[in-house]
């Protein structure tokens, strides 16, 4: 008889989830899935309240990275009201946002995935955590923390607090920024690009003995999608999207997120409260793809700032096309994080970056508005529908996680079919399973909302483990 | 290091549970003498250690489920012995240890504030039994804060040069 192995809940991630993974009667790995056990609903919560109040519920999706979804959902309003903002700002939304993706990825660099990194995949579990990073690299622990604290002071400093912080509203910004403040954030900067720096040669070298995890983690050709400028560098808001397959070959370029419904497709699955999404055109699950800092490093075709564009030009020489192992996310994390230091510093060295013009006003004039930016996770779009008293009818929300899924979900059957082997399972080799779901970092609150009426499978399991009764609502 | 951090933590929006937040609020301004720094947060995470370990003298202040409802509790905090089996959840001996473990410093005193909570079910109000003790705390903490003496010996109410910093992670 065959065996199902269950890791619940899976530790490090942001949320709540589990993995199954079946065995055969020889032991062998013959299926495996990452199932999410929790689900927000806030595309259903939102119907009927005022649009311009959505920027604030939106950001109460998530304590981790909610100024992605601020910037997602101020820009859908902006789209709904048909303004172009001001210049200034733009610059000051990428300020927040690149702030929230340096703060994020420390967060999943030294909290979540150090302790792995440091001390190894088949460490002792008790001491597999951050307090066992403190013990085994307290420099490494103070850098994470202080990193993380830079990113969470500059979202304090301009959104007036550390978690769901307001200031950005549609139309732009609720204030101009002020002199001390900026002054304040860039004396902060040269600390932070060293730790930056210090955090790649740390890493780098260690790659060296993950060569079998970065073999099989999550690594088979897929799509790769995000957001990029008119000259094909990366973008953090309001770019184009790109999509390349693995061989680094642009397969669509130039597409508005506004027309996402054209290219991305959603589907449910019964085992799980994550939508997966898929490339249209490719067709269900062929169109399988990855976003967040992997797939960004894949896209673009530099970056505007010199010590980001150096690292990333020699991560492209790990393979000739694109990067596909997904290991490889957590060295894309510690680029995108020294991006975000060096474009903050150019951002508040213009001197139009002070100015007192930072917001459009007007009243709704479409009755439809889809708002995108590039999150920590990768591309999150956020799609509204109003009434003529410009209050919500209906919310399509698309997270990075949620374009994921299907990569996430392969990922744990190709990491089980090479660790796990029938008669011992390993500790370390569970271990792994886990492990390559958090090179993705995933963020399972932000991402579960229904579509429509929600499937069910409902088992209700003796505790001889024979099925008593078996519900399903399709 | 002449410095007093008080640090109210706790979730605003799950009735007394926003205790240590509103003590913290209602502090603001009222303290005289000395440098004190005030910190409002949904919980402890590891970026306190820093500022922890740059102060002589710490108060967190938080909601209690397992005393009587209204009930204040102040008791000194002392950094836990054996290793942490959960990192997911803080608690102020960990932060403590952390500052220590981290910075190479800890602070010279720790106290913990606690109110029994009667109420933590979605809400943005004290019931009443709590909202009573915001006043007690607040003398409690003023008391506190007179005892406290600097490098020297001195009392860090006497200090010359007086500084109120707030920061606080305030909600909308």
């Amino acid at each position: 008889m065959g065996k199902t192995i269950l890791i619940n809940p899976i530790t490090r991630i942001e949320g709540h989830a589990k993995i199954t993974i079946e065995l055969d009667e020889q032991g062998a790995v013959s299926d495996a899935h990452f199932h999410v056990t929790q689900v927000r609903g806030f595309e259903k919560l939102c119907e009927g309240r005022p649009f311009h109040e959505m920027p604030s519920l939106m950001a109460r999706i998530c304590g981790i990275c909610p100024v992605s979804h601020l910037i997602a959902s101020a820009s859908a309003c902006d789209a709904l009201m048909a303004v172009r903002i001001p210049e200034t700002a733009a610059n000051l939304r990428r300020v927040l946002n690149l702030a929230q993706i340096i703060q994020s990825h420390a967060l999943s660099f030294f909290y979540l995935s150090s302790p792995d990194l440091l001390l190894g995949m088949d460490g002792n579990p008790a001491e597999r955590n951050l307090v066992g990073v403190l013990q085994a690299n307290p420099e490494l622990a103070r850098d994470g923390i202080r990193l993380r604290q830079f990113g969470q002071q500059i979202i304090e400093s301009l959104g007036g607090k550390r978690i769901h912080p307001g200031w950005i509203v549609p139309g732009g910004v609720n204030a101009p920024l002020d002199a001390k403040k900026r002054d304040e954030i860039l004396a902060a900067i040269p600390d932070a690009l060293a730790i930056a720096e210090r955090s790649l040669k740390w890493f780098k070298p260690l790659m060296e003995r993950y060569r079998e995890e970065i073999s099989t983690f999550a690594n088979f050709p897929s799509l790769f999608m995000g957001m990029v400028n008119e000259q094909g560098y990366f973008s953090s808001y309001n770019g184009k999207l790109r999509i390349v397959d693995e061989t680094g070959k642009i397969v669509a370029d130039h597409l508005a997120p506004a027309d996402y419904p054209n290219f991305v497709g959603e589907t449910v699955e019964p085992s799980s409260y994550l939508k997966s999404a898929y490339y249209k055109p490719y067709g269900y699950p062929e169109g399988i793809y990855r976003v967040g800092p992997l797939a960004r490093m894949n896209v673009i075709d530099g970056w505007r700032t010199p010590r980001a564009f150096e690292e990333w030009a020699e991560f492209r020489e790990l393979r000739r096309g694109a990067i596909l192992s997904s290991f490889y996310y957590h060295q894309a994390r510690l680029i995108e994080i020294l991006y975000g230091i060096e474009r903050i510093q150019q951002l508040l060295s213009e001197p139009s970056i002070l100015s007192k013009h930072v917001r459009a006003y007007a009243e709704p004039n479409n009755f439809e508005g889809v708002g995108c930016a590039e999150a920590p996770r990768g591309t999150l779009f956020h799609h509204y529908k109003i009434d003529e008293n410009g209050l919500i009818t209906w919310v399509n929300l698309i997270i990075a996680t949620g374009h994921n899924n299907l990569a996430m979900n392969r990922g744990v059957l190709q990491v089980a079919s090479h660790f796990i082997h029938g008669e011992r399972i390993e500790e370390g080799a569970l271990n792994r399973v886990e492990a390559v779901i958090r090179t993705f970092d995933p963020c399972l609150s932000c991402s579960t909302h229904a579509v429509g009426e929600m499937p069910l499978d409902i088992e209700l399991v003796r505790a001889d483990g024979t099925v008593a009764d078996h519900v399903v609502r399709d | 290091m002449s410095r007093v951090l008080i640090i109210g933590y706790g979730n605003p929006l799950r009735g007394d549970d926003g205790f240590g937040w509103r003590v913290v609020e209602e502090l603001q301004g009222t303290l005289r003498g000395g440098q004190v720094e005030l910190i409002a947060c949904h919980q402890l995470t590891p970026e306190l250690a820093e500022p922890v370990s740059q102060a002589r003298y710490v108060i967190f202040v938080d909601a209690a489920r397992e005393t009587v409802p209204g009930k204040l509790t102040l008791s000194e905090v002392r950094m836990p012995g054996g290793a942490a089996r959960f990192s997911h959840y803080l608690t102020p001996g960990r932060v403590v240890e952390y500052a220590d473990k981290l910075f190479g410093r800890h602070p010279r005193r720790v106290y913990l504030l606690t109110v029994g909570a009667g109420n933590l079910e979605v809400g943005d109000t004290l019931s009443e039994e709590v909202a009573r003790m915001v006043p007690l705390a607040k003398e409690q903490i003023a008391r506190l804060c007179a005892m406290m003496r600097d490098a020297a010996g001195r009392k860090v109410s006497d200090g010359d040069a007086w500084s109120l910093r707030t920061k606080t992670d305030m909600r909308v």
